[in-house]
């Protein structure tokens, strides 16, 4: 899209801290970070808004922000991340071009990204919960057809990403001493 | 634990760091309130279901609607799911956004994952937040943005990038932008798969392919996406 910035990162026109790139997902550093390492990954293509990202790309792109985070976990020594899509400008988006924001967490960062909770009566609930329900209706049919269509699951992301064939660089069994199992144990 | 005794909550402490990292996950798993409702032993207001993840209505809600995506499996953080699992969860999670768009016809959502105590993570089961949003909610999670050196930017980057490439097996040419394969699935795309192509290589407009998408989506979203421009 002509003048989106991410547009303009993908092509190159714009100086960008690149940290990873496939066919599909372009990551770079956020020039005004929320935290030091605050990262934004977003799709080549341009697409709007979470919704009009295809499905294969979305279950792509949430996987690499789980590589992105525990590359942050481990190099940077930090105790935790956010991984915040805002969707919409209601929900604070300010480019028209979706974007996933990995950000570093410490204890004590300053970082207000908690909410408080609001008391929504038993009849809200219930009229929220019926509308939902009944819009969330065809999704567990969609995504299985589209698996179908795909002859598997997921194998198109694969293709071009050679890290996806790589074990994981989580074990089942963690160390005691894994940073993993530590933040396990802080959770009270 | 808070309303523990002394002497109870020590021994508890002490066995909790005896127990392996097994053990302990069991022992999560026992305690864990969203295992429950996932084997329906809790009740809860479920809205979707399949074989591997659920989404319930959180009962501590930012908002009326806010939506909770779990996978059935206990996993403490994200870097524990694998990784078929993170993807059909991202993809349930954007049906499910899409949900609340349409049935609440609000104006956004915010997708939230807290990885650690210290990111806001408070149960012991890893899950994925859709909270419905309207301008001027003041709801929060606004993320600051705050004046850094571009020197101080480049050493962190390369410092993660250092770990992410470790993690890929992945070597320094992907800083250029090494392309690897370029999926031709888009037939108005002019771009022959090829690799090591320069980094600069325009991606010619996708414009068919976005209004088909866009029309599927019908009113909410167009509005959502349109909203930008005005």
């Amino acid at each position: 899209m002509a003048d989106c910035e991410f547009c303009s990162i993908v092509h190159g026109d714009f100086d960008s801290e690149e940290i990873y790139s496939d066919d599909k997902l372009l990551a770079v550093m956020h020039l005004k970070p929320a935290a030091a390492g605050h990262i934004l990954l977003f799709t080549k293509e341009h697409h709007s808004i979470l919704e009009q990202v295809p499905d294969d790309i979305v279950g792509h792109a949430f996987s690499v922000a789980n590589k992105i985070s525990s590359a942050i976990f481990e190099s940077l020594g930090v105790q935790g991340t956010n991984i915040i899509v805002e969707n919409g400008t209601a929900a604070g988006q300010q480019i028209p071009h979706f974007s996933m924001h990995i950000v570093p967490r410490t204890e004590n960062d300053g970082l207000k990204l908690d909410w408080k909770p609001k008391h929504v009566s038993d009849d809200d609930n219930d009229v929220a919960l019926f509308q939902l329900k009944h819009e969330a209706e065809g999704i567990s049919a969609s995504i299985h057809t589209a698996h179908e269509a795909h002859g598997g699951h997921a194998e198109h992301s694969e293709q071009h990403d050679q890290a996806e064939h790589k074990p994981q660089a989580v074990p089942k069994v963690l160390d005691k001493n894994d940073y993993r199992m530590k933040q396990v144990r802080r959770i009270p | 634990m808070s309303e523990m005794p002394e002497a109870q909550r020590r021994a508890l402490m002490e066995k909790l760091e005896k127990m392996s990292p097994e053990e302990l996950r069991e022992f999560q798993k026992k305690q864990c309130i969203f295992c429950q409702i996932s084997s329906n032993k809790v009740k809860s207001k479920k809205v979707y279901e399949d074989e591997k993840v659920f989404a319930v209505l959180d009962i501590n809600p930012a908002s009326k609607g806010h939506l909770l995506v779990l996978p059935k499996e206990h996993y403490a953080i994200l870097p524990q799911v694998p990784e078929e699992e993170i993807k059909h969860l991202g993809i349930v999670t954007k049906q499910l956004s899409q949900a609340v768009l349409r049935g609440l016809k609000v104006h956004g959502t915010t997708i939230f994952i807290a990885n650690g105590t210290a990111a806001g993570q408070r149960a012991q089961h890893f899950m994925m937040h859709i909270i419905p949003r309207e301008e001027h909610d003041n709801i929060g999670i606004v993320l600051p943005q705050k004046k850094v050196k571009e020197s101080e930017i480049t050493d962190i980057r390369e410092l993660i990038q250092a770990k992410l490439n470790e993690q890929l097996g992945i070597k320094k040419e992907i800083i250029k932008g090494h392309k690897e394969h370029s999926a031709p699935e888009k037939a108005d795309v002019h771009e022959p798969a090829e690799e090591a192509k320069p980094k600069k290589q325009k991606q010619e407009k996708k414009s068919t392919k976005k209004k088909t998408a866009e029309k599927e989506d019908s009113v909410s979203l167009d509005d959502i996406a349109g909203l930008f421009n005005g």
